[in-house]
């Protein structure tokens, strides 16, 4: 009997059908990884500049998810807080709000929050994220967690505090943001400014 | 100013401090809303965050990645390396800045001492 050559030609055409699916993908690693590359060999060269400020002095705190660095393990945090030796940290690439005890670095808790950007701690100890394109404020507080939501919110991005003062900064979804604020509570808002 | 608010802190004074993206710059206002300092970056500079120190303001560029000092009228005094992962954020914890990144999973410090050296 004859093998089929005819499904051993298929299989290869499929094979190389596939194989050419993946050229783009490691394409795009490797563009990826040229960047980053690319991006080294900028600071080596500024490290030349006359400047020592250049040469690298941070220091690793702590790591995330893992308990070592691990190169672009993307976590996307655009925020973070101090309050009474607790480390607050917006996970948004994991929809969580992560709190370390400082200075061992321990987690104390976590809350899930929704796309988790900017953060806000006021005098009392409670908690206020804006959750960016879910539009609200999320506030963690000694009863319990509570979500505000207000046709002024427009991607909130960044919250800050100061006693009753608390205002907000919208990104916007077009080609403006603004600001605005509350001094009750996040029950009413006024325009800051008319940006 | 016409643009992307990305970053709002409150400095120790309760003036309003914002930094803004697409047309670049940062600017304090008081509570009033009225501009107290500005300062119009170029395109080439991104401000991501903006945090307070001893009256002076550290704001991270999301394009070189490097941490830009600022006196309290936002003339810049000096720039740092930022770790190399996009810096986005800063907080100050004891003698430390704390510098959380974008494209990486590690909360990075860097001692205020080395920007203490450049305030003397």
């Amino acid at each position: 009997m004859l093998p089929n050559y005819k499904n051993h030609i298929m299989h290869g055409k499929y094979l190389i059908i596939y194989a050419c699916m993946l050229i783009p993908f490691a394409c795009e690693k490797k563009i990826k990884e040229d960047l980053i590359n690319i991006n080294k060999i900028t600071v080596l060269e500024n490290i030349n500049d006359n400047n020592s400020n250049m040469i690298n002095k941070t220091k690793p705190f702590l790591y995330l998810n893992s308990s070592q660095f691990e190169e672009n393990m993307d976590n996307s945090i655009y925020d973070i807080a101090v309050y009474k030796d607790r480390l607050f940290i917006p996970d948004f690439r994991n929809n969580k709000l992560i709190i370390f005890e400082l200075p061992d670095g321990n987690i104390s808790s976590t809350f899930d929050v929704p796309m988790p950007h900017g953060i806000a701690i006021d005098k009392d100890g409670v908690i206020y994220i804006c959750t960016y394109r879910k539009n609200s404020i999320f506030v963690i507080e000694d009863s319990g967690t509570r979500t505000i939501e207000s046709h002024q919110f427009n991607w909130p991005l960044s919250i800050a505090i100061k006693d009753t003062y608390i205002i907000i900064a919208n990104y916007g979804n077009d080609k403006s943001g603004n600001l605005i604020y509350s001094d009750d509570g996040l029950n009413t808002f006024h325009q800051f400014t008319n940006d | 100013m016409d643009s992307k608010p990305q970053e709002i802190r409150i400095n120790k004074k309760g003036e309003i401090l914002v930094v803004y993206r697409n047309l670049p710059g940062i600017v304090i206002y008081n509570q009033n809303g009225q501009i107290i300092a500005q300062n119009k970056l170029s395109d080439k500079f991104d401000p991501i965050s903006i945090v307070e120190y001893k009256s002076n303001y550290l704001v991270s560029d999301g394009l070189d990645g490097q941490i830009y000092l600022y006196d309290s009228s936002l003339n810049k005094l000096d720039q740092y390396y930022g770790g190399g992962y996009s810096p986005t954020n800063f907080t100050i914890w004891n003698n430390l800045l704390l510098i959380s990144e974008e494209r990486a999973n590690r909360i990075l410090s860097f001692n205020l001492e080395i920007i203490d050296s450049t305030l003397n």
